[in-house]
């Protein structure tokens, strides 16, 4: 009985982590207006402490073909984005992108790309 | 075929496990980890559906006690705090699968077995502090416990892309064995998603981690 318990236990973890992973129902934020002109981007990120959160952010935000480039600083806690003219990369979801990497917005800059 | 398995867990391990480090990948991520301790030697690739868990393979070698496992594990991030200097989770985690004993002249049936875990962790660019305990249970094969408190700090600080290095005490308890207290030095080299780690107990015995993300 005593080697049962930690395996019941293992079982109905496993049951509900995969009941948790029902993808989430809800609707992608509207895509943002347009910017004609390329655009740099710094977000303040919270969390950044190692090389695995640095990649995550990175893996996630070059997904997006509006992404031109992305440049983690560990050291300022920041991350540097290069949006291509045209980009629909709001602030919404530029949140909610690093949101889903695992990581928490502290706040975001823009200004066009020199 | 358990030898065949059992074969393969050793492979996994000597290829390289994570090392007790972020046992969840960013979504659509997949992570080899290898881990060898005096007592065990596993392997797990899994897959990172979300941010909030991971879900994988894990082959699992008891080398003291003489058995083998397989099964799927899910890992749940159950909490994340981020701070603007650092980071702290708690991970909870379950294996479910079968076990067969490797002592010679022992029977080949497979048994249930599996484990829980629950391990937090706190860290900072510089220092970081890490529990983690473990119930690993095979249907008349054996149960064990396992506690281990880890804390250590980076000599240096390098920025992503660098090199890092770590150093850590590590402290830990298993409730079966010769060797129950195990105090150890490791020391862990971390380049973008390559993560490397090798120490040594008060005896000795070989601890050797690898942690693989692509």
């Amino acid at each position: 009985m005593a080697h049962t318990a930690p395996l019941i236990a293992a079982a109905v973890f496993l049951a509900v982590a995969v009941a948790a992973a029902t993808p989430n129902p809800a609707a992608p934020a509207a895509a943002a207006t347009p910017n004609p002109t390329a655009e740099a981007v710094t977000v303040r990120v919270n969390g950044l402490v190692c090389d695995f959160c640095a990649r995550s952010i990175e893996a996630v935000l070059k997904r997006r073909r509006d992404v031109a480039s992305v440049h983690v600083d560990l050291d300022r806690g920041e991350v540097h984005l290069g949006l291509r003219p045209g980009a629909t990369l709001g602030d919404k979801e530029l949140a909610r992108l690093i949101r889903d990497s695992g990581y928490a917005v502290a706040a975001i800059e823009r200004r066009p790309r020199p | 075929m358990h030898r065949h398995l059992a074969a393969l867990a050793a492979m996994l391990a000597a290829a390289g496990s994570a090392a007790h480090a972020r046992p969840v990948s960013w979504p659509g991520g997949l992570t080899l980890i290898q881990e060898l301790e005096p007592g065990s030697v596993s392997g797990l690739l899994h897959v990172t559906p979300s941010r909030h868990w991971s879900l994988g393979g894990r082959l699992m070698h008891m080398r003291e006690a003489g058995w083998s496992s397989a099964g799927l594990q899910a890992t749940w991030l159950a909490a994340r705090a981020n701070l603007p200097a650092a980071q702290a989770n708690l991970y909870l985690s379950a294996m479910a699968g079968g076990a067969w004993a490797t002592a010679p002249g022992a029977g080949q049936t497979i048994r249930p077995a599996g484990f829980v875990q629950a391990q937090a962790d706190w860290e900072t660019r510089r220092v970081m502090l890490m529990g983690l305990a473990r119930l690993t249970s095979a249907e008349r094969i054996g149960t064990e416990g396992m506690a281990m408190a880890r804390a250590g700090f980076a000599p240096f600080l390098a920025d992503y892309g660098a090199i890092h290095l770590w150093i850590f005490g590590e402290l830990t308890h298993r409730t079966e064995g010769a060797d129950r207290w195990q105090p150890a030095v490791v020391g862990r080299l971390f380049y973008r998603t390559l993560l490397l780690e090798a120490g040594l107990t008060d005896r000795g015995g070989l601890i050797l981690n690898t942690q693989i993300r692509f």
